[in-house]
């Protein structure tokens, strides 16, 4: 009966234990959002690929390159501007950015300048074939030469592969000849209305000495 | 016989001179021939470019079209001073060989002394004026009656 009655105490105790509610928890402190991809720190700052960026894309532009290649100027220019956020922030994904926009610019740089170089030439020649149309070369006989100088500095360069210089001497070429254009038709004009008038002053002294001759003929007034 | 021939030749050649002479067109001077040649030249030039230099060829041109018109009124002037001039002597040695209405005299005194001022003024090369005595000597004589118009 005692093993009984301490049986029974045990089961009530054990019932009354496992009814009690748990203990409060401790508040835990917000843990901090951690970023997909952790930051590496270790990875250099890509200065120089920064700064070979910055100067191809300054190369391009000084020579109006990118309607040239437009689709590969686009991604570099993308790469460019990924690059400058990365940089100090991911130097990793920084640089990665850089290099494809120094890939990207040098394709744009290697289609576009022949292409631009062939437009220079092109522009030239169509106002060089108009100074010649006029005669150029005889009215304006040193200034042509000088102009016909410059445009073969320009081929040859534009030959050797030196398309920056190309461009340059086939700009200042352009210039020359539109200017030996424009005097040369001055001057054609000028002596377009020169033999005008002389040929109208022939023809009115024509006309006097025929009215002079019939007169003459006729037996006077 | 022979000597008469050879003065009709020489009239018959005479005659073609005069005529060939006044035949000439007043265009056959240096002057004109001068400014075509330079006006060809000018457009030659002008065909190969030297613009500058079809400009003088023009300019030149030009000068010589000036002298060739001053050639031609020049010679004008003459002719007409010198038809003038005949007609008026023709007209008062007409009037003087049948003689004119004593009426009529002083305007024949004033004729020929117009007439003296018109040769006077034609061969010192004064050609207008000669043109103008000549035609005062007209316009008196032709208000003027013969003897016989009586």
């Amino acid at each position: 009966m005692k093993k009984m009655l301490i049986l029974i105490m045990a089961g009530l105790a054990l019932l009354l234990f496992s009814c009690a509610s748990p203990p409060e928890q401790p508040v835990q402190p917000e843990q901090p959002v951690q970023p997909e991809q952790p930051v590496d720190t270790r990875a250099p700052l890509p200065e120089k690929e920064l700064a070979e960026a910055k100067s191809l894309k300054t190369r391009v532009d000084n020579n109006g390159l990118s309607e040239f290649a437009l689709e590969n100027y686009q991604q570099a220019e993308k790469s460019l501007q990924d690059g400058e956020a990365a940089y100090g922030k991911d130097n990793a994904k920084a640089k990665t950015a850089l290099d494809a926009a120094i890939a990207s610019y040098r394709t744009v740089i290697s289609k576009a300048f022949p292409l631009k170089v062939d437009r220079s030439k092109a522009e030239v020649d169509t106002i060089k074939a108009n100074a010649e149309s006029i005669k150029a070369q005889v009215a304006m006989k040193s200034e042509y030469a000088a102009a016909k100088a410059k445009y073969d500095e320009a081929v040859a360069a534009k030959d050797a592969g030196n398309f920056e210089q190309a461009i340059s001497l086939f700009a200042e070429d352009k210039t020359l000849f539109q200017n030996v254009y424009e005097k040369t038709k001055v001057k054609k004009e000028a002596a377009e209305a020169e033999i005008k008038s002389s040929q109208d002053g022939l023809k009115d002294a024509e006309d006097r000495a025929k009215a002079g001759d019939e007169e003459m003929q006729g037996g006077g007034q | 016989m022979k000597k008469s021939l050879l003065l009709g030749i020489v009239i018959i050649g005479l005659l073609f001179l005069a005529s060939s002479a006044s035949a000439q067109s007043l265009l056959d001077n240096p002057d004109y021939k001068k400014a075509v040649e330079l006006q060809r030249q000018a457009e030659t030039a002008y065909a190969e470019g030297n613009y500058d230099m079809a400009r003088e060829y023009s300019r030149q041109a030009q000068e010589y079209i000036q002298r060739s018109n001053v050639y031609v009124d020049n010679r004008l002037l003459i002719y007409r001073a010198n038809s003038l001039l005949k007609a008026a002597q023709d007209r008062v040695s007409y009037f003087k060989s049948v003689g004119v209405q004593p009426e009529y005299q002083g305007y024949l005194d004033q004729a020929e002394k117009d007439l003296a001022l018109a040769k006077a003024a034609y061969e010192a090369g004064r050609y207008q004026e000669s043109i103008d005595y000549s035609k005062k000597v007209l316009a008196g004589i032709a208000v003027m009656k013969t003897v016989q118009q009586k």
